[in-house]
């Protein structure tokens, strides 16, 4: 039966088997294009796909540099920092490792658990950062108790840390995690999210040297994320160390004795413009923002009415009062407006038109002349030689000595002051400039604003007689073993005369130095200190006195500007402090002790402060 | 009770061909085994021992004439159904199916015997009933309730895979039976009825094989995650192919289910397009001598036999590759010969013995 034939069907079939042999080889051929499209056509694209796939590349941050002041002592620096960390992958036991982790940390354990619920939904087995800055004890704690902790580890991460005090935290700055408009721009193009960069002060302008190069590496993983092997490693070079003009020691001088007042110190360099004090008050501890800030306390910072985000060196514009007379003089001396020896009557006030304007003295200082109106701060006297001299006058002079317009320091959130003009005045206002607003600047008083930084670099002028230095924070940076250096340049000349600067000079150190002067608390044994006072009264415009500040917002601002030694200036100092009251007396001890740590002339002074009459400038 | 003579017309061609592909397919494995990941070199050496076993299988195949198989055929379809039926009671779930019947040591997948008893009892059928005249409708009834009781019985496991096979070779036959052409033109249509409602007997995960294999980027790490792989394992082996155990979609596992279903894409990926061109020329060679089989035969049920076989093999290496290669759902098939998997190997080198049986003895009134 089984070998029985059935011809019809073996005809049949030899008809089809020729069919079906076309069948599988069209088929086949179905499979072979389709393997030509994949992988020759299609090939690179898909092998993009399968490095992507498996390549993860991990950035390794490189070492911050540090930052310098003038001598080499460290003024910014990292320092490691001790991480507890959690990897969910190998913690199968999340709950009981956390409740063991607050029993050795003494933390509540709903603030771990909260940490951790932040960060879930990222790769299990990427650490996440349980808490920052373990104290020894801590990790003693975590080590000893190790093998119940599956999954935790310990970080090393360096700690930028900062060796000045809260005065200094405008002008360092501070880091913070780079922001989504930050990273829009081009400068950082090649930042990573999450990454800290400089937010303000020399962190931020040294952020392209500060920063290094960001090394990396490139680990293959296989499907579930886990690193199998690393692929290529790539260093990071760590960033360049800055070498500021700061003097460390005069800083904290100054950090100190602004303390719980509002101010600002800017002690320059006469000739070659070197910052070397700027200290800001108050001020917050830039240490806090080293890692991520809490939220609360920046909002503490961002809504205390004193404003201690604000670097008031360079930010704070105020009147200069009494300080602006010596570009009134300056400006009279030049033009050949007056005769220096000639003597003015001081009545106590001054009318003009229906306004009457008063001296400071009551009852008046009677005739001086134009030393003795420096020395004695002598309103009245500047009140007539403003007049006399007209606003252009003094706005040319002013121009020249640099208000009113940014000094160029490196810190780019520096504000420009106002030296105002009559064409100002109508651009700003669409009023005409009155005479009485002639008068009013003539004293350093109405529109005419200035930072301590300009009021600072102004004098550098007055001290060297020729140019007004261009403000310079940043002396070199140190890249390994190669040095940028930035020249001192300067911002302005001036076309003034060496008489009439040996005049002004004459004049200023008499207010220091003579029995009448305002500036007596400036006095040092030994060296000819020359200095100018000034006040600035308080107008209705200001604000209502912020509870618990220090100082009454209703008290005038103290000003003190001073140089020395006199013969051969070496530094210029200008204190401005916030509703300080008088120059003479709130300002000026600043300045002299300023002067004294830069000059190294402690050992110098230790009598008692000199007889001084009685000033109220 | 061995003659001889028989050696004269055994497929060297077909038998080497096969073998390379087993050992391509070996070293494919070996390739997969050698990523440190745990101790999988047992694939390796499972492998090996099952290709060893299988040949032994050929050959104890080669001297019982076929034609006597073909006799009990329908009695060894009967047990692999009961077989199965056991499975389906006591078998032990792997990968979510239960297809598999632990026999001590070794776990054997009884669907993929009952392919070859399922294509030998039809063979049975169509050579004892078939006549000067085509099939009818109703005579094709028979048949067609042994397909449903064999689907079935697969579906139940669930082996999908494998009981699409049984009903593409069932189909594929029916075009060399001698059909009624009103008959055929019937089954076809009520077949193509019936298409859309299979859709309700799928499972839920093989509904969304089907509407991922549509659009892969559906859900792109779970059901699509495959298909996505495999074509990137296969895309990035370019011409040249990464090298042998340098695939990283395989090595990084990357790839499902790699040794036995993809193993295709490691193979695309280590070896690349020459790579595939060789393996497919391999298979084609072996469909290739296979058809000449049935071609040759002079005897009617040596010559069905062939092409059933043939056609299991080729819808398997068709559905598989097409499946690595995106053409096609994912459908549990494994790649004959290549993938690993012990019952697999055992049934395609069982079907390979079966060919070569058949090419054998080819003239009509030999013994």
């Amino acid at each position: 039966m089984y070998i029985q034939s059935n011809p019809a069907l073996e005809k049949d079939l030899n008809k089809k088997i020729p069919l079906a042999v076309t069948f599988v080889l069209i088929c086949g051929f179905f499979v072979f294009f389709r393997l030509w499209y994949l992988q020759i056509l299609k090939g690179s694209v898909y092998c993009d796909l399968s490095t992507n796939n498996r390549v993860r590349i991990t950035s390794i941050p490189a070492p911050r540099g540090f930052i310098f002041d003038r001598t080499g002592a460290a003024l910014v620096e990292n320092i490691p920092s001790f991480d507890l960390t959690l990897t969910p992958q190998d913690t199968p036991d999340e709950t009981g490792v956390l409740q063991k982790l607050s029993l050795l940390l003494r933390e509540p354990v709903d603030v771990l658990t909260k940490k951790l619920d932040q960060d879930k939904g990222r790769p299990p087995f990427e650490p996440i950062v349980l808490k920052q800055n373990l104290s020894w004890t801590q990790m003693a704690a975590i080590t000893s108790n190790r093998i119940d902790l599956n999954g935790v580890n310990i970080d090393v991460v360096p700690q930028r840390t900062y060796h000045l005090g809260a005065g200094s935290s405008h002008l360092l700055g501070y880091l913070g995690e780079i922001g989504r408009h930050e990273l829009k721009k081009d400068f950082y193009s090649d930042y990573a999210h999450g990454e800290l960069i400089g937010k303000c002060g020399i962190e931020k302008w040294g952020e392209l040297y500060l920063r290094g190069e960001p090394g990396g590496y490139q680990t293959e993983v296989d499907a579930l994320g886990h690193k199998k092997n690393i692929l290529a490693q790539i260093d990071p070079v760590p960033g360049s160390d800055l070498f500021l003009s700061i003097d460390r020691e005069a800083q904290l001088v100054a950090e100190d004795l602004l303390k719980g007042k509002k101010g600002a110190v800017v002690a320059l360099d006469p000739w070659l413009g070197d910052v070397l004090v700027m200290a800001s008050s108050p001020g917050f501890d830039p240490n806090l923002f080293s890692r991520s800030i809490d939220a609360d306390a920046w909002q503490n910072l961002l809504r205390n009415p004193n404003n201690p985000l604000m670097n008031r060196a360079l930010q704070s514009q105020q009147p200069p009062g009494s300080v602006f007379k010596i570009i009134v003089a300056l400006a009279a001396l030049e033009e050949g407006l007056i005769d220096p020896q000639k003597e003015l009557t001081c009545p106590g006030s001054f009318a003009f038109g229906s306004h009457v304007f008063h001296c400071w003295r009551k009852g008046g200082h009677g005739a001086v002349n134009l030393r003795r109106a420096i020395v004695e701060s002598w309103d009245v006297y500047f009140y007539q030689l403003g007049n006399a001299i007209g606003i252009h006058n003094i706005a040319k002079y002013a121009a020249q000595l640099g208000l009113g317009t940014k000094t160029g320091i490196e810190l780019d959130e520096e504000k420009s002051g106002l030296m105002p003009t009559p064409e100002w005045k109508i651009k700003r206002y669409g009023t005409k400039w009155q005479r009485g607003e002639t008068i009013n600047t003539a004293i350093g008083q109405g529109y005419v604003l200035a930072t301590p930084l300009q009021i600072a670099a102004a004098f550098c002028g007055i001290a060297n007689g020729s140019f007004i230095p261009r403000p310079r924070l940043v002396l070199k940076v140190k890249e390994g073993a190669e040095t940028i250096s930035f020249p001192p340049a300067k911002k302005n000349l001036l076309t003034v005369t060496p008489q009439t600067v040996s005049f002004i000079k004459d004049a200023i150190a008499g207010a220091v130095n003579d029995p009448r002067g305002t500036g007596g608390r400036a006095r040092i044994d030994g060296i000819t200190v020359a200095g100018k006072t000034g006040t600035a009264q308080v107008t209705s415009l200001q604000s209502s006195p912020a509870p618990g500040s220090a100082q009454s917002t209703t008290n005038d601002h103290a000003w003190f500007v001073a140089m020395a030694p006199v013969e051969n200036p070496r530094i210029v100092v200008a204190v401005f402090i916030e509703n300080g009251g008088h120059g003479g007396s709130a300002a000026a001890p600043v300045a002299k002790e300023v002067i004294k740590s830069f000059l190294h002339l402690s050992s110098l002074s230790t009598g008692n402060p000199p007889a001084l009459p009685e000033v109220l400038d | 009770m061995f003659d001889r003579r028989l050696l004269v017309n055994f497929d060297g061609g077909l038998f080497v061909a096969v073998f390379l592909v087993a050992a391509l397919g070996l070293l494919n494995l070996y390739s997969i085994c050698s990523s440190s990941w745990e101790a999988s070199s047992i694939y390796f050496y499972r492998q090996l021992y099952w290709v060893a076993l299988g040949l032994v299988v050929i050959f104890c195949v080669i001297p019982v004439n076929y034609i006597t198989i073909v006799r009990y055929s329908y009695y060894l379809h009967a047990i692999t159904l009961l077989i199965l039926l056991v499975v389906i009671f006591l078998g032990k779930t792997k990968l979510g199916s239960q297809r598999w019947l632990s026999l001590g040591p070794i776990t054997i997948q009884p669907s993929e015997l009952a392919k070859i008893t399922f294509i030998l009892a039809l063979c049975k059928f169509y050579f004892e009933n078939s006549s000067a005249k085509p099939f009818r409708l109703l005579e094709l009834l028979f048949p067609f309730s042994f397909l449903v009781l064999t689907f079935s019985l697969i579906y139940i496991q669930p082996d999908l895979g494998t009981g699409g096979i049984i009903v593409l070779v069932f189909c594929s036959l029916l075009f060399f039976v001698r059909v009624d052409k009103k008959s055929f033109l019937a089954c076809g249509i009520s077949a193509s009825m019936f298409i859309p409602l299979l859709w309700f007997f799928l499972k839920d995960y093989q509904k969304k094989r089907v509407l991922t294999f549509l659009n892969p980027e559906l859900d792109p790490l779970h059901s699509g995650y495959q298909i996505i792989q495999s074509k990137i394992a296969i895309g990035s082996g370019c011409f040249w192919g990464k090298g042998f155990t340098l695939g990283t979609q395989s090595q990084l596992r990357f790839l499902p289910e790699q040794h036995t279903d993809f193993a295709f894409s490691v193979w695309g990926e280590e070896w690349g397009f020459v790579g595939c061109a060789v393996l497919l020329l391999l298979f084609f060679i072996i469909l290739y001598r296979g058809l000449g089989i049935a071609f040759n035969s002079k005897n009617v049920s040596g010559a069905l036999l062939a092409i059933c076989i043939v056609f299991i093999l080729f819808w398997q290496i068709i559905i598989n590759l097409g499946m690595t290669i995106g053409l096609f759902p994912v459908v549990g098939v494994p790649l004959p010969f290549f993938s690993y998997g012990g019952s697999s190997m055992l049934s395609s080198l069982f079907a390979v013995g079966l060919l070569l049986n058949i090419g054998m003895r080819k003239f009509k009134y030999q013994r």
